[in-house]
């Protein structure tokens, strides 16, 4: 026990006298913590610019446009009846789509025929296009139900009068769990688990390639003794652990509610997560510290590595639809099903009981990195 | 005297490379991994057959009607069949399922006997990509749904489909998804973050480059190298690098427009000049942020963060006109924001010559930054370099 204490007290010193980790500690997690809510902070993409090529410039594409400029998805920037002029603007990115109304529009719903309205719609960003999208149905719909009487006069067919009092069946959505529909609540949450991990992997990391450049570690004291790798590693886990609990507490407890992100999470709850998700995120780089050559090398692989542990997360692409290879490095790498369960629970409000599986995983991870890292130590001081 | 300076500059950079495994990892292997996970993470791009749920309060012909007909859109697939919201609201929290859709009790009932009728279609959000595609897909089969009940009673009158449609939507809307008319993930992110994860690597393999020969137990053997030069000894370091990651770039062009078959309308040598362009931009960029404060262990950090704020300035998922002004004008700093705009002409468009000239021209003024640089370095190093020549003179 006495030597446990010790080695953390050594990591700690270690820690505080090194400058690039306290970098990373505190302005890295400060800084990016700050940084990446303020740059989502808008949320929501309202207002894209869009045009509207009116041929048939009659009372009713001009109701049609008017409903689509109300709507927040979109701006009505330019109404034209010149195609290529609307394509140009396009090309040159002063709009994100534009729509096409016929110039038959008008005839066509007198004569009880439809009309079809066409949207050139950039896929260049998938939430221009589905903001355009949006917006134009939704204002369809709206005037499709204005339009149905004279639909009905216009056929002569007074016999279906009672179907304008809508008989047809009303569909009602709700999106769960985003009320605000915004890119900022959908991405800031696990983005926030991902730092956490992704820091906290640089500092042990930079730490590992600091023993491993000087030959000699943090509590070289130990080397030699029994049980020597069992004790660093469980030193050096609470020295890390007990760090991030801290941070831990600043980005999933206090940056939440200060950008209004989603926060149904029960603090206890996230708390129990947040264990076996931090013991295995330190082990698993104990487990790979060989790796680390020198102090500055880490950055490479841990920072180079942020996008793609975005995507295995499965938040911003479907776990279920990516292969088999990649799906296995879900379950492998913490930061994957901690950040899952962390939406369960924070934005979600689910309980502790909707996040077993990920629980069960990390806890699995934890143990299986643990022997790993202690087996690490035990081969890096033999060879010494 | 100056040429060979600058030849031995890259003999020795060449010789750096080829020593340490390390590098070869950074700057061959890393890369390579980076195009195989983004041409493969999204399997074939497309979101479908997402598991979706329902809740059968019902229990009716016609709600299991409404069940066939959902599972015939391809982008979901009826997995799970409740009973009540709560056991799909707990389906939902698990993740077992993406969305649900409710049928409420004496749904058949009041929809023949003609009397207002609701589905309700609840949806995940917190994923907002598959939300929206589960949204979407569950929407085109609901439309069809929708109009039942007027079938039923415009089939008794008589009327046929066409004029049905034309009554229950005048105006119907056609999607015309320009640039990638299948909505495929991988056409859309594979490209543009294959780029994200290799500006970071170009981004740390220079910094760490000039990092460990900055270092004053290697200062002077670089500048020896280059003849007392930091001209020599930046252009002489940068060139293998350059050279390195253009063919890698050029592969992976090849990977991602030949094999791949994503869209590219103009042709494969313009997307490598402008791959190249942006290769020589992060490389000036790294050693510029380097060369204002040239100490390897506290910049890195700095240039990683660079690197990794790339990944939102590029404007790929979210764009960066919706963030604040600020932000805006900041993310015109990134080579990727220049780069990305480029080749999305190059992409997708023809006739685009006119538009990639800003793109381009503020990717080949990133290369000032070697002058600075180099005048950075002179100045930083001034003392150091003196103190060599008065030993040097002594001896």
């Amino acid at each position: 026990m006495k030597d446990l204490c010790r080695i953390i007290y050594e990591e700690f010193r270690a820690i505080g006298s090194n400058i690039p980790i306290l970098i990373v500690l505190i302005l890295g997690n400060i800084g990016y913590g700050f940084l990446y809510n303020l740059l989502y902070d808008t949320n929501v993409y309202r207002e894209a610019p869009i045009a509207v090529v009116d041929m048939s410039q009659s009372d009713i594409s001009r109701h049609l446009t008017d409903y689509i400029d109300a709507t927040q998805q979109v701006k009505i920037v330019a109404k034209t009846q010149n195609f290529q002029e609307a394509e140009k603007m396009l090309i040159e990115k002063d709009v994100i789509g534009f729509l096409y109304i016929p110039s038959e529009l008008k005839t066509n719903i007198l004569q009880g025929r439809q009309s079809e309205c066409v949207i050139y719609g950039s896929t260049l960003s998938f939430l221009d296009y589905l903001n355009i999208s949006e917006a134009v149905n939704f204002a369809c719909l709206q005037i499709n139900s204005e339009l149905l009487p004279d639909m009905i006069k216009s056929l002569n067919m007074i016999d279906v009068l009672f179907l304008v009092n809508g008989k047809a069946v009303n569909i009602v959505t709700e999106a769960l769990y985003n009320s605000s529909e915004g890119y900022g609540t959908y991405l800031i949450p696990p983005v926030m688990v991902i730092i956490i991990f992704q820091t906290l992997m640089i500092c042990v990391a930079m730490m590992s390639g600091h023993e491993n450049e000087s030959g000699r570690l943090n509590s070289q004291f130990i080397v030699g003794q029994r049980h020597a790798a069992f004790k660093i590693v469980t030193g050096k886990a609470f020295c890390y652990v007990t760090i991030y609990l801290i941070f831990a507490v600043f980005f999933l407890g206090f940056l939440p509610p200060l950008f209004k992100l989603p926060h149904l999470g029960n603090f206890f709850e996230i708390l129990v997560l947040m264990v076996p998700y931090l013991f295995a995120s330190v082990f698993f780089c104990l487990m790979l510290s060989p790796l680390f050559t020198d102090s500055d090398m880490p950055l490479f692989l841990i920072v180079f590595m942020s996008v793609p542990l975005v995507f295995l997360t499965g938040i911003s692409y479907p776990l279920e639809l990516m292969p088999l290879y990649w799906k296995v490095f879900h379950y492998i790498i913490p930061t994957a099903p901690a950040t899952l369960a962390f939406v369960k629970l924070d934005c979600m409000g689910g309980d502790l009981s909707n996040a077993r599986p990920e629980m069960i995983n990390l806890w699995i991870q934890c143990l299986v990195y643990y022997v790993a890292a202690m087996l690490t130590y035990k081969f890096k001081m033999l060879r010494r | 005297m100056k040429k060979n300076a600058l030849i031995s500059v890259i003999k020795r950079e060449c010789r750096t490379l080829w020593s340490r495994p390390l590098y070869l990892f950074t700057t061959i292997l890393f890369p390579l991994f980076a195009l195989l996970f983004m041409t493969t993470i999204f399997g074939n791009g497309m979101i479908d057959s997402i598991p979706v749920g329902i809740v059968d309060e019902d229990n009716s012909a016609v709600s299991r009607e409404i069940a066939t007909t959902c599972s015939a859109v391809s982008e979901i697939k009826v997995t799970e069949r409740f009973s009540n919201t709560a056991e799909a609201r707990d389906a939902l929290l698990s993740k077992k399922i993406y969305a649900y859709l409710i049928i409420p009790n004496d749904f058949q009932k009041d929809m023949l006997a003609n009397r207002d009728v609701s589905l309700t279609l609840c949806y995940h959000f917190a994923f907002l990509s598959v939300g929206s595609e589960v949204m979407q897909g569950f929407l085109k089969a609901l439309r069809i749904i929708a109009v039942a009940p007027l079938q039923q009673t415009t089939d008794f009158l008589g009327i046929d489909d066409t004029t049905l449609e034309a009554i229950a939507s005048p105006i119907s809307i056609v999607a015309h998804p320009l640039y990638n008319p299948s909505l495929d993930y991988s056409a859309y992110l594979s490209f543009p973050y294959f780029w994200v994860l290799f500006q970071i690597l170009i981004l740390l393999n220079i910094a760490y480059s000039f990092g460990k020969d900055f270092k004053k137990e290697n200062i002077r053997d670089c500048l020896s190298a280059g003849n007392n030069k930091f001209s020599n000894v930046v252009i002489g370091k940068l060139i293998p690098y350059v050279m390195i990651f253009s063919i890698i770039g050029f592969f992976s062009n090849v990977v991602m427009f030949h094999f791949e078959g994503y869209s590219l309308d103009s042709n494969i040598l313009v997307m490598t000049f402008s791959c190249v362009l942006f290769i020589m931009a992060t490389c000036s960029i790294a050693v510029f942020l380097f060369s204002l404060y040239p100490n390897l262990p506290i910049i890195i950090s700095f240039i990683s963060m660079f690197g990794s704020l790339g990944a939102t300035f590029a404007g790929v998922t979210f764009p960066v006109d919706a963030m604040f002004g600020i932000f805006e004008k900041f993310s015109q700093l990134f080579p990727i924001r220049h780069f990305v705009v480029a080749t999305d002409y190059l992409r997708y468009e023809s006739d685009i010559a006119v538009y990639l000239i800003k793109p381009l021209l503020i990717l080949s003024l990133y290369n000032l930054l070697i002058v600075i640089s180099i005048l950075l370095f002179k100045k930083r190093f001034k003392a150091f370099l003196k103190d060599e020549r008065f030993m040097q003179d002594n001896i």
